[in-house]
């Protein structure tokens, strides 16, 4: 069956790259004892696949990912195996079981909601005025590197909410693959806006949780409700 | 239960992959630092990923970390963009569990795996703030402590220790962390503490001891210092483990993040070797071999493998074929494990129908290759240096694995072997040509998926103390590449040229390993010079920067026409000669004697030769007496 994990990446883990948490959770399922599917060949490997890229020092309420594990398995006690040898950041939240041709997780997500901190040096009206500026704008302009060139792009019309409360900007982004913008993107237009220097550290970002159309959460999405 | 990182935000997203610092990763140990008594930081002095590739260290860490009153946690090096940032900002370097400075601790364990990682031993003293000579060590000062095979002589490295555990880690730990303790107890000074753990067998305090020097530089007296004399003993005993059954094994191996060189189980069959071949130290210094009992392996097996989730066991020794229970080993593996798609990986097997079966069921013979390490180019060579194989078996062995469908073969040799000559170089050409050859012979044209592959590798002789090779030469850069040379254009000349792949490794590396090996207390400054001059990973090819060794060396009175490229006398005193490594001065002698009338001694399970390991009253002396 395929199922959908939603899990946390949280200290210490916020460092680990793309490999490095898939080689986690391929032994995390080993150490779990769940019964995985392995795709052909002489080197058989679990077939697993994550929703979306978090960048490197973000931590994450709401991570996913999609794999194929034998069937008649019972989801719970899976979550509660994993839980008691996983590493510490790395929490299983929920397990669902997908409905047969299902979106894959990478394939549906449209939006990311993020929390970003800004650090207390900097008045909390500081920053609901920036939040507030941004919001009032009709567009603000960034300069996108791609490998290739440099291109100019609105993202204002890229944040689909935005509001802040004591130093915390929650906001929701689109994270589609056409259409996207990163977090710290916008923490720095909202720094610009209120004429502040940005720099990294002033922030911590946590990202809470992805959506498809809809604004419908990903373990909601084409699952079965046990 | 995190740890408040040592590196702000900042910086880890500034470096090369930060999860190398980070810790937290699954079965790594926290505690209370309030409520252990001793703070041990274990630091392999190389990258994170070469590090947490290595057993040894793993079994340290689990054992200290057994005891309650102790919290054993890993360092390791930083790499030059941290270690730039770390120096400019004043961050001392941290032990990954804790997150804490390395000199708040109580003991800095350093394990010397390869003599091009002492400069990053400097480098490391130097980052964590702690005095770099031992005698500028103060009462709350770190005690730094070196282990690992390249105790085998420490003497180098003296100056920048306050002890060495010479042998194998599992035997005094817990009782010089007890002397420790009590020491603390009633307020006993660092000198007093040293000179009570000087008496602990294996252990080796290098100040309290000196070298009295001849005119020709070599050394006249080596002993206790007159103050200590009496006080502390004249010949350190090597430690070794007499049952390997009865000691620790890590069953909770830490589970790295990055992934280690090394990513898989690792379960260690057996310690030592049977076979003796003459370049070899480990065939020395490890010896009696000693197995694990079959229900040993079996049992930790298991437990590694469900306490880890790896997807590999790796079965490592010296010298797997020789494992008394192979067999039965792997026919439990492959059951116990092919259901959970956990491959098992078998390194020095010798080649055979045997064995040749077994990797047939365990690996993808289309993508794995055969490897000889046959070390010799000659039969008269191999004879010499007492290595057991011959062409017969390797033609043979090759026969067998062309007929089950392998046509990869990679050849192990070393050039600039005592009394090597060009015939010797040349027939390392041959042999490859031979086996090209028969693969041609024996696979008709239709069954054959390609080409025959063979890649040759050279590396250069390194005489090791602690071998009968101990007295020789070493030859001159330029000279190892001559032979390369030779090996090279012999190989090209041949028709199966374009079937064999030649690689060497680099003269100029080993010619400064040559002289870390078998350099005394002197070549000290020697390290400290190059270290200063900014050396540092010279075990990291692109690090490795010859010339300021070189000016190193030109800086200081003695030089590699001494330590490297000198005949040695079999009476000179060898600064390594006050361990009692178990097995004799005079045995060496006589394998060195024999190995220049090219007369070859049995393995230890077909004739004992009396080489003195027995004292040990362990392993293989035992097995086949009577
Ligand atoms: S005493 Fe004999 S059996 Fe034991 S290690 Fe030495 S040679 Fe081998």
């Amino acid at each position: 069956m395929k199922i959908r994990i939603k899990f946390t990446k949280e200290e210490p883990v916020k460092y680990l790259g793309h490999l490095d948490i898939m080689r986690f959770f391929q032994r995390c399922f080993n150490r779990a004892g769940v019964m995985m599917q392995y795709s052909e060949g002489f080197n058989p490997h679990q077939k697993m696949s994550f929703a979306m890229p978090l960048g490197l020092g973000i931590t994450s309420s709401g991570e996913y990912l999609d794999c194929f594990i034998e069937d008649g398995q019972n989801l719970e006690k899976i979550k509660e195996d994993m839980n008691k040898v996983s590493g510490d950041g790395f929490r299983v939240i929920s397990i669902k079981e997908l409905k047969e041709g299902a979106i894959k997780a990478m394939a549906a997500v449209a939006y990311a909601s993020y929390d970003v901190s800004v650090c207390k040096e900097i008045p909390s009206e500081k920053v609901l005025e920036g939040a507030e500026a941004f919001l009032n704008t009709e567009s603000y302009i960034v300069l996108k590197k791609t490998k290739k060139r440099e291109q100019e792009v609105d993202i204002r019309p890229l944040v689909k909410e935005l509001s802040a409360r004591d130093n915390v900007i929650r906001m929701t982004l689109s994270a589609g693959s056409e259409d996207n913008v990163k977090a710290e993107t916008v923490a720095k237009a909202v720094f610009d806006l209120m004429g502040i220097d940005y720099q990294r550290e002033k922030i911590t970002m946590n990202r809470l949780d992805l959506y498809a159309e809809g604004m419908i959460p990903l373990e909601d999405l084409d699952t079965i409700s046990p | 239960m995190g740890s408040k990182p040592a590196l702000p935000d900042r910086i880890l997203l500034s470096i090369e992959k930060p999860a190398r610092y980070t810790g937290g990763e699954v079965n790594s140990i926290m505690k209370d630092r309030d409520q252990v008594a001793i703070r041990f930081a274990m630091c392999f002095p190389d990258l994170y990923e070469i590090g947490m590739s290595h057993l040894g260290m793993q079994i340290i860490y689990s054992m200290l970390n057994e005891r309650d009153d102790i919290w054993c946690e890993r360092v390791f090096s930083v790499w030059p963009d941290l270690h730039q940032i770390m120096k400019e900002e004043n961050i001392p370097l941290f032990a990954l569990e804790s997150q804490d400075p390395v000199k708040d601790f109580d003991f800095l364990g350093i394990t010397l795996q390869y003599e091009m990682a002492y400069t990053n031993v400097l480098s490391l003293l130097d980052l964590a703030q702690i005095p770099i000579h031992a005698k500028d060590r103060k009462d709350d000062d770190v005690i730094v402590i070196g282990g690992g095979p390249c105790t085998a002589n420490p003497e180098p490295l003296a100056p920048f220790f306050d002890m060495f555990y010479i042998g194998e880690g599992e035997t005094v730990y817990y009782e010089l962390m007890d002397i420790y303790k009590a020491n603390k107890q009633v307020g006993g000074s660092r000198d007093e503490f040293l000179l009570k753990a000087a008496n602990v067998p294996g252990i080796y305090v290098p100040s309290f001891y000196e070298a009295i020097y001849n005119e020709d530089g070599t050394i006249r007296s080596f002993g206790p210092k007159k103050e200590y004399d009496g006080k502390v003993p004249l010949q350190i005993l090597r430690q070794v483990v007499p049952d390997l059954d009865e000691t620790f094994y890590p069953d909770k191996p830490v589970i790295p993040y990055v992934q280690a060189t090394q990513d898989r189980a690792v379960l260690e069959v057996m310690r030592g070797c049977i076979r003796g071949c003459r370049f070899c130290q480990a065939g020395i210094i490890y010896r009696p071999c000693r197995i694990r009992s079959l229900d040993f392996l079996k049992k930790y097996a298991k437990y590694i493998i469900e306490n880890t989730g790896y997807e590999e066991l790796s079965l490592t020794s010296l010298s797997t074929s020789d494992y008394p229970y192979f067999a039965e080993l792997m026919d439990f593996l492959v059951k116990e494990f092919s259901h959970r798609k956990v491959n098992i990986s078998l390194p020095s097997l010798r080649i055979d129908e045997f064995s040749l079966d077994i990797m047939s069921k365990v690996q993808d013979v289309r993508k794995s290759s055969l490897t000889f390490a046959p070390e010799a180019g000659t039969q008269r060579l191999r004879d010499v240096i007492n290595k057991g194989i011959s062409q017969e078996d390797i033609l043979e062995g090759s026969e067998m694995a062309f007929h089950g469908g392998w046509n990869k073969v990679k050849l192990y040799f070393m050039l600039g072997l005592p009394t090597e000559t060009d015939e010797d170089v040349k027939g390392i050409a041959e042999l490859s040509e031979l086996i090209a050859e028969l693969y041609y012979d024996t696979v008709p044209k239709e069954e054959r998926l390609g080409k025959i592959q063979i890649t040759v590798s050279t590396s250069f002789f390194i005489p090791k103390p602690f071998t009968p090779f101990q007295w020789e030469p070493m030859y001159q850069p330029e000279t190892y590449l001559e032979k390369a040379g030779l090996l090279n254009a012999t190989i090209k000349d041949q028709l199966n040229q374009r079937s064999i792949r030649y690689n060497w490794h680099d003269a100029k590396t080993s010619v400064i390993e040559g002289l870390l090996a078998r350099g005394d207390r002197r070549v000290a400054q020697i390290i400290e010079d190059v270290y200063e001059n900014g050396a540092s990973f010279d075990a990291w090819t692109d690090h490795f920067d010859y010339e300021k060794w070189i000016r190193a060396i030109d800086r200081s009175p003695l030089g590699l026409d001494f330590y490297v490229y000198r005949r040695r006398d079999l009476d000179e005193i060898l600064p390594w000669d006050f361990i009692d490594s178990g097995v004799p001065k005079e045995f060496m002698k006589k394998e060195y004697a024999k190995a220049l009338a090219e007369k070859v001694t049995p393995n230890c399970k077909e004739k004992c030769s009396g080489c003195g390991a027995a004292v040990f009253k362990g392993g293989i002396c035992f097995e086949n007496k009577n």
